[in-house]
């Protein structure tokens, strides 16, 4: 439990986010060359590593472990409940579904609009998606496992995993990775960021949790259950509200 | 910092209110001694209650 479900969690959450800094890279590549798309990806890579290896253990390590957990978890819920929120808009027909292949034709169309940006506006586009994307990565697997008693190592393993596994499929299909079942994706990384962040900032109050170990897993099922009747609710309210119109 | 907040927080207005409620009911049922499991079910009933309402934003 310790290792599977950081790792897990992760490893979701990260897939979800370099799906999405892959549409931008390769949007780019298509558009203004494989030159600028790799250098501006690189770039924001660099950036990233050097502020979590700058920043990521001396924050930790600075603060007393109360503070910790309850300031990950206040980051956790806001995360978290961002993500869950707009699945279950997603899903009760409020929000647009995700759609990469949609996504990644924008880019296209804006990158070649944008002549007068050339190869420097191409490759500050890339650097941006990647360096916003690989953050909030950073920042998962930081948050997730800083406070875990295994340590930020599982989370780490899924996160790697994930952009490993992301960009070796990019890199082999050369196009958006449709067939990601994001919008599902979306809606589980959202509930095990929003039962994580409870855990936390539960523990950094000095709450002790019922059966310590299932925590996490009773919070994710009840979160899930109350996602899943807003989403029911949502769908509903809206076929009625078409219905009287 | 706005763009900061908008990162963390996305675009809902009630979502951060309902976090920061839940959070500071847990912190004074704790701070008074109140049953442990009445805390934890009022954290996490409000932040149910905050996903329910901030979906319909």
């Amino acid at each position: 439990m310790n290792f599977w479900l950081p790792a897990s969690t992760a490893f979701l959450a990260s897939a979800l986010e370099a799906v999405e800094a892959l549409t931008v890279v390769l949007a780019v590549g298509v558009t203004w060359g494989w030159r600028s798309a790799l250098t501006g990806a690189a770039l924001g890579v660099g950036l990233v590593a050097l502020v979590v290896v700058a920043f990521g253990p001396a924050i930790v390590a600075a603060v007393p472990v109360g503070a910790v957990r309850l300031i990950v978890g206040i980051f956790l819920l806001l995360f978290g409940m961002a993500w869950l929120r707009k699945a279950v808009q997603r899903y009760g027909g409020r929000r647009a579904l995700r759609d990469e292949s949609a996504a990644f034709a924008r880019n296209v169309a804006s990158l070649g609009a944008a002549h007068q940006a050339g190869q420097r506006g191409a490759l500050l586009t890339a650097f941006k998606s990647v360096t916003l994307e690989l953050l909030e990565i950073a920042i998962v697997v930081v948050t997730v496992g800083g406070s875990a008693a295994g340590g930020l190592l599982p989370a780490a393993l899924g996160a790697f995993a994930a952009i490993a596994l992301v960009v070796a499929a990019g890199a082999a299909l050369r196009a958006p990775l449709a067939r990601v079942p994001e919008n599902a994706l979306g809606f589980a990384v959202g509930v095990m960021l929003v039962s994580y962040g409870t855990f936390w900032s539960g523990e950094g109050l000095g709450l002790a949790w019922w059966r310590d170990d299932l925590a996490i897993v009773y919070l994710a099922a009840l979160y899930a259950l109350a996602a899943l009747v807003c989403s029911y609710a949502l769908r509903a309210s809206s076929r009625a509200a078409s219905a009287s119109a | 910092m706005l763009a900061l907040w908008r990162f963390f927080a996305g675009d809902s207005r009630i979502a951060p209110v309902g976090i920061a409620l839940a959070l500071t009911l847990a912190a004074l049922g704790v701070h008074f001694g109140y049953d442990q499991r009445l805390v934890a079910a009022t954290l996490t009933g409000v932040l149910v209650a905050t996903l329910a309402v901030a979906s319909r934003e």
